[in-house]
Order: C-alpha cells, then structure tokens, then sequence
C-alpha cells in the first residue's frame, strides 16, 4: 500500500472531522442556540396570529413545527463548509488522502446531530405544552427523526455548492427549501394522518426513504460540489 | 485560465528529488493558479500534469496520497487549541507521521502556546502552526503557495531550513515566493514566468 495508508485511517480522518465539529458546537454554544431560539420564536408567533383557537391551533401545530424546523435549520447550513473556506482548512479536507464523500457525510452528520437533534427535542416539548396529543406528537417526533436527515444531507450538498460564494446564505435557502418540499409533505401528511387516527406506515416508509436516498446521493454530490468550488 | 482570460500557456516543468522549485513572478502572473493546477485542486484549461509517471486530474487519489500543501490561508481552526489543530491536520493529512505532535510544535517555535487557542495566534504564528504540518508528516511532494508571509526572519530561516531538510530526503518542493531563498543551489531550481528556467 501507498504512504498514506500507514500515515491515516479513512475512519480516523472521518473521526477526526465529526469531533471537530462537534467541538465547534460545544464551544460555540450560542451558534447553536439562536437557531433554537428562532426556532421557539417562530412557533409562538403563530398562535398570536391564528388567533385563541385551540383546535385551530392544535391541528395546524404539526405543520407549524415542520416548517419552523426547516427554517431553523436552513439558518445553521451556511456554516457546514463557509467556516472552513474562510480559514483555509477545506482545501485541508479536498486534499486529503481519505475520500472527501466520507468527509462530506461526517460534516453532514454533525451537523444533524447539532441542529437537527436539539430541535427534536424542543419542538416536542412545545408541541406538548401547546397540548398536542401523544399520538400525533409521536407521528410528527417520527416523522421529523426519519426525515431530518434529508434535511441536513441536502443543506451539505447546497452549502458545498454555495461555498465562498456573496450572498451565500440566501442562496443557500433558495436552493434548499424547495427540495425540502417532499420531506414536509410526507411529515406533514404523516402527523395529520396521526390526528384523524389513520395508519401513518407508508409516510414513514417513505421518508425513510428519501434519507436513505440522500444518504447514498449526496455525498459524492457534495464532494464533487466541492472540488468544483475550489478549482 | 482566469474567467476566459488567458493566464498562462506553453508552460513546462519537470521536478525531481531534491529539488526546489521557486515560482517567480509578478503579482498576477498566475502563480497561485499553476500551483492550484499543480496540488490537484484546480483543473487546468490545457495540457498534461504527471505524478510519478500518472496523469493527474482534479482530485487524483495519486496525487493526494503524496501531497503536502500549503495554501495563501494556512487552514488553521480558530476554536481548536494549537495541538489539536495540528492532530486534526495530521488525521487528514497524506505522508508517513514523523516525529510527533509536541515535537513538530516544538520545532516551529510554538511550544509555549502549545494549549493556546489558535483564534488568539498572531498571523505569523498561524503560519508556523500550518508549516508544523511539514514537519510531523514526511510527504514527497510540498506545494507551498507564498509560506514567507507574515514570518519573521527567523520563520524564514525555519522554512529555508525545512526545505533543505525535505530535499536532502530526497522530496520535491514547489514554492512559489518573491523573496529570495536561501538555500544551496545545488538544490534549487527556478522557474520565472515570462523568464523561463534557470539552474
């Protein structure tokens, strides 16, 4: 075998990017913060506007709560890869001996874990203050799990594409949101089938689906996307 | 090619071990262009790019497993200490592990900032940090894009005296700089744009 096998591991350099990331979270624990904050701000704002209705209120909530989700996490995605343009360690990553879509698919799992995660847990704990019940919580807590991944899958591959570009963040949005759209209609659809008492399977088969997909798509998308940006 | 401006054409080099090749060349002459072509991170508009007898593209895993480089930034993770830095660079980076982490920080000028946050580094001390690089692995191949910059005197002799080490090891370095490099000449090539090489 080459240098390079006796220098690094594949799995020691994926390790090693995943900690890092990790460790940027930990001690940048704001950056994690305001997505949750906005995220929390974007559910209260509705009832105000909705009106006193509770069963208005607990019937649109699912929704409410997919939408804020990808808001908030479109917020978080220009820092997959912008941070490590502007100091010069993603060209440390493309360089790297290791396969660059392995590197990709670390990056794209912190990011899940830092922004997807804490989201599950907040929007379960205001769905349930606002007094949604437990079947459809489940539904939409399932759903949002199953799902989420595409979410942070696809916002890598568009950050890797929007990487050093002005006006990144917006593009960024604009590119992810509308393929986001068959995520929310199948967790949507999931949490009101949950409601009416209908079976919620083919909705989860489905979404698992789309993060299978994504999961075996876009990583070699998001390295090829990266190359491209730093040629 | 720059956008659809023309930088540079009918350019040819050959680099063996132990030798250095300075880049010379005015500003915008295309300098951190070639050596982006060169690392594999550029694709170039014409022409052909061989590493050990193979053709390289952008991306070529052949290139990657021998490469060292050393970008105009130096990669270096404000929220890591100096330490970690160099150990998640060392997981990334191509090359057999040479001496240690402590040791190549040491080495560099580093040591007393060793568990220093790398975001309060001066830019000459990042650069020292993304030069330890060089030090902890032994890759054949150096790609340094201007690594004179924001050193002082004695970072300058560092990577003259890095570079020297690295070419009697029998490594190829390309080193694209204005200042002049003090090294022996035996080990020294260089190559100006508009200018040709010279011995």
């Amino acid at each position: 075998m080459s240098a390079a096998a006796a220098g690094g591991s594949a799995l020691g350099a994926a390790r090693a990017v995943f900690a890092r990331d990790l460790t940027r979270a930990w001690r940048r624990r704001s950056e994690i913060l305001q997505p949750l904050v906005f995220f929390a701000i974007t559910v209260y704002l509705f009832p105000l506007a909705i009106g006193p209705s509770e069963q208005t209120l607990r019937v649109l909530l699912p929704s409410i709560c997919w939408v804020a989700v990808l808001l908030s996490m479109s917020l978080t995605l220009p820092e997959v890869f912008a941070a490590d343009h502007a100091d010069g360690s993603l060209e440390l990553l493309a360089l790297s001996p290791q396969p660059l879509a392995l590197l990709a698919l670390m990056k794209a799992g912190a990011h899940w874990l830092t922004s997807a995660a804490p989201l599950l847990v907040l929007g379960g704990l205001l769905c349930a203050l606002f007094g949604l019940d437990a079947v459809t919580l489940r539904a939409l807590l399932l759903g949002l799990l199953l799902g989420s991944p595409v979410l942070s899958l696809i916002g890598a591959l568009a950050s890797a594409l929007t990487v050093g570009l002005r006006g990144g963040t917006l593009l960024l949005a604009l590119i992810t949101l509308p393929m986001y759209i068959p995520v929310l209609i199948f967790g949507t659809s999931a949490a009101r089938n949950a409601a009416l008492g209908l079976p919620v399977e083919a909705e989860m088969f489905l979404l698992s689906g789309l993060s299978v997909l994504a999961l075996t798509l876009t990583p070699w998308a998001t390295a090829a996307a990266l190359r491209a940006r730093l040629g | 090619m720059r956008g659809d401006e023309l930088i540079f054409d009918g350019l040819s080099l050959r680099a063996g071990p132990g030798e250095i090749w300075q880049i010379v060349g005015a500003n915008g002459a295309g300098k951190t262009s070639l050596l982006k072509i060169l690392a594999g991170l550029a694709p170039a508009a014409g022409g052909r790019l061989l590493w050990r007898d193979q053709e390289i593209r952008v991306g070529s895993e052949a290139l990657r497993e021998d490469l060292c480089y050393l970008g105009h930034l130096p990669g270096v993770t404000g929220f890591l200490s100096v330490t970690e830095n160099l150990a998640y660079m060392l997981a990334l980076g191509a090359g057999r592990p040479g001496p240690g982490v402590a040791e190549a920080i040491e080495a560099v000028g580093l040591a007393g900032l060793a568990d220093a946050a790398a975001r309060r580094l001066s830019a000459g001390q990042r650069q020292r940090l993304a030069l330890a690089r060089f030090v902890a692995l032994e890759c054949p191949l150096w790609i340094m894009d201007e690594p004179l910059t924001a050193l002082d005197a004695a970072g300058r002799a560092l990577v003259e005296r890095l570079l020297v080490g690295h070419a009697r090891r029998g490594g190829v370095a390309v080193v694209s700089t204005h200042q002049p490099l003090d090294v022996p000449p035996q080990h020294l090539r260089r190559f100006e744009f508009g200018g040709g090489t010279t011995p």
